[in-house]
């Protein structure tokens, strides 16, 4: 059981400012005329952890705490601007359960664009699409624009493709409270069957039951700085009180 | 040349088809093995155009002057203009293989007998020529008040021609009977044909199998699917809702071209030659590059929901969309060699050529797409500086004029134009039949890998920032 993943003082860094929907003359004139303001926002500064294989990590804090942008440095869609991140085996991120679906095309291309982003392969694609298509209860609907689904049915879908994911570290951000109540508990079970099997895995939830009840390890930011990590029982604990106002967030 | 001469040609290049298509069905699908075998044909009529190069170019030709004439012409003189062949062009005497004729101003090779003595030290009455072979051929003698007649030896024939005309400065025609090949040269013709065949063939299939094994480990592999996928996609989309779908792509450029034609013919009179393919190959050329660069501009930006949140390689969607351009380009190809055909230019061996130069317009176009959408991302505003760089670039690339009147330095100017560089070619093999000197080649290469060059860095570079700019 050796280290998968491995984080050392990772920051990251946002810039805001002028640079962004000004065209070239714009940004000439402004920079001939000293005017160039850009302002760095560290969306994530100094984030140290380390997680064996098979360790399941739950990442929790308020809001722009810096739990997405750390999530997409991990998966290799950003890149620390200090620290570095080292990571042991394939990486599949599942940041946003609707990306890469186009509305124009049908249920069935869809479904195999995105397993090709997932980087499935079209063999296997072809094996688990029926699968794919029952786990949804999206069956009589495979050859409608995608567009026409309900939002519900859409999430459904993408979930379904996401779930046959088998990789050696997986990142979920928010994607296990979608569909109805059933839907809900069949996913549920399904990442839970998809964690047994040994992946590392990364978890964002605000949903501090599902922490409790899923992780072993739990990685606490608050406004893009680490708070705390360690074992999940006594920080969730921590949390708790701390959104019921009884304790400050600082060490 | 004569149908059998072409039969043995088919008929190898058919076998050949013929076998891959049978042996490979188990590897291929039914449409990669019909382009296969669609390769496999061209490349077999390239060859055998070019193995004709084996079989005798000239033949002998004889001419006796008679010294005699008709009753009403004035004297014996004996002129002969030119040898005309099917495809319209003419030969001119410098090869006398024996005796002597003098070779006039006029540009007529002519006998004169022995009274004008200024004229006629060493002139033999007979002499000997080579003239290319072929099929089609006509002598025109020029035929005035004071010719006689003049014996023709040809082929094993021979016949007396007469040559006066009671007015000045017309000619008469005579056709000359084809070639005909002995079956040794044709032997040889098919032996060459073939060892030239087998040997591209097997250099093909060696380098496929290079790439095969080159790819299988690279990432090309790894997201081949992907790739796959979104071309499809952009395919559907662009021609979804359109009446036409994709016959709109044969028949925008058809339709320009039209219009082209019709004006320009009138303002700039039709002094070029074969002025409809001038112009369909600079169009042809231009608007490859000016739709996939555009298309490609945007195709960074128009995917960003998909890099902000998956990892894919971003370069993937320019790709993809450049697949598209360049099935459009393919189908434009098509008919232009159509119109290649009812214009009456040969289709020889050289075409093959053109693979040249569309190999380096692709990597030119990815490149400048490279380049175009990552300061698309950064800059929105490059767009409307963009179009306004293509259409001048459009009056700069020579697509509707000719260089001739310009200075030489100022032709020099036109080298700097890669689009230019790219059109010339296409219209130095297609209309001229000449191939480009090395530099050319080496120019074109240069600005090609150049492009691609640049805009790899950038991708490299930036990589990570695009994210920070959607």
């Amino acid at each position: 059981m050796g280290v998968a993943l491995k984080a050392e003082n990772v920051a990251i860094r946002y810039i805001t400012g002028d640079f962004k929907d000004i065209g070239i003359k714009e940004y000439v004139v402004r920079k001939l005329t000293h005017n160039y303001h850009v302002q760095d926002f560290m969306a994530v500064d100094g984030v140290s952890f380390e997680l064996e294989s098979g360790d399941m990590l739950g990442i929790i804090g308020g809001n722009g705490a810096g739990k997405s942008t750390l999530l997409k440095a991990v998966a290799g869609i950003m890149e620390p601007t200090r620290g570095k991140i080292t990571a042991n085996g394939e990486i599949a991120a599942l940041l946003e359960l609707g990306s890469g679906f186009d509305g124009d095309l049908t249920v069935r291309e869809n479904a195999y664009l995105r397993g090709a982003m997932l980087g499935y392969t079209k063999a296997f694609m072809d094996q688990t699409y029926n699968q794919i298509i029952e786990f949804a209860e999206l069956q009589g609907f495979e050859d409608r624009p995608f567009k026409q689904l309900s939002s519900g049915m859409k999430s459904r879908l993408a979930f379904s493709i996401a779930s046959l994911v088998k990789p050696d570290i997986l990142i979920l951000d928010e994607v296990l409270s979608v569909g109805d109540g059933a839907f809900q508990e069949k996913s549920a079970k399904k990442m839970r069957e998809i964690i047994s099997q040994g992946a590392t895995t990364i978890l964002v939830s605000h949903s501090l039951t599902q922490i409790r009840e899923l992780c072993n390890k739990v990685l606490w930011l608050d406004h893009g700085r680490q708070v705390t990590f360690g074992d999940s029982k006594a920080i969730c604990d921590r949390y708790e009180k701390f959104l019921q106002g009884d304790c400050p967030a600082q060490m | 040349m004569l149908i059998e001469h072409y039969l043995i040609g088919i008929v190898i290049a058919v076998l050949f088809a013929g076998t891959a298509m049978f042996f490979l069905r188990k590897k291929f699908s039914m449409k990669i093995r019909l382009s296969l075998v669609l390769v496999i044909l061209i490349l077999g009529a390239a060859v055998w155009d070019f193995s004709k190069m084996t079989l005798p170019q000239t033949e002998q030709f004889t001419l006796t002057a008679l010294g005699q004439k008709n009753e009403a012409a004035w004297d014996s003189q004996v002129f002969v203009l030119d040898i005309t062949e099917k495809n319209g062009s003419s030969s001119r005497f410098s090869w006398a293989v024996e005796g002597n004729w003098i070779d006039l101003y006029h540009e007529r090779y002519g006998w004169v007998n022995a009274s004008h003595e200024a004229w006629t030290p060493d002139l033999t009455n007979r002499v000997v020529l080579q003239i290319p072979t072929g099929s089609d051929r006509k002598v025109r003698f020029f035929a005035a008040p004071y010719c006689g007649k003049v014996l023709v030896e040809h082929n094993g024939t021979s016949f007396i021609v007469d040559t006066y005309s009671s007015l000045e400065g017309t000619t008469v025609d005579v056709v000359l009977s084809d070639s005909v090949f002995q079956l040794k040269d044709i032997a040889r013709q098919t032996t060459c044909y073939l060892v030239l065949y087998i040997a591209l063939l097997l250099c093909l299939s060696i380098a496929y199998l290079l790439i095969k094994r080159f790819i299988v480990n690279s990432r090309i592999q790894k997201y081949h699917f992907l790739f796959q996928q979104l071309v499809h996609r952009d395919f559907t989309k662009k021609y979804k809702r359109t009446v036409l779908g994709i016959a709109w792509s044969m028949l925008s450029p058809l339709l320009s071209l039209l219009v082209m034609r019709i004006v320009f013919t009138s303002l700039l009179g039709s002094e070029i030659e074969h002025y409809t393919i001038y112009l369909f190959s600079g169009q042809l050329v231009f608007t490859f590059f000016s739709d996939s660069t555009n298309e490609g501009m945007a195709s960074l930006l128009n995917n960003a929901d998909i890099f902000t949140k998956v990892n894919v390689p971003k370069y993937l969607f320019l790709f993809s969309k450049n697949i598209s351009s360049f099935i459009n380009f393919g189908i434009t190809l098509a008919i232009y060699f159509l119109f290649v055909l009812a214009d009456g230019l040969p289709i020889t061996w050289k075409f093959l050529l053109l693979i040249y130069p569309i190999t380096c317009l692709v990597i030119f176009n990815l490149g400048m797409g490279l380049i175009l959408s990552a300061i698309f991302v950064f800059f929105r505003d490059i767009q409307y500086l963009y179009s306004i760089f293509t259409m001048l670039l459009m009056y700069m690339s020579a697509i509707f004029y000719s260089i001739d009147s310009f200075p030489e330095f100022g032709r020099y100017l036109f080298l700097l134009n890669p689009v230019y560089l790219y059109i010339r070619y296409f219209r130095k093999i297609v209309i001229e039949g000449t191939i480009p000197s090395v530099e050319f080649h080496v120019l074109a290469a240069a600005y090609a890998l150049l492009a691609f060059g640049i805009g790899c860095l950038i991708y490299k570079k930036k990589n990570h920032s695009f994210l920070y700019y959607v």
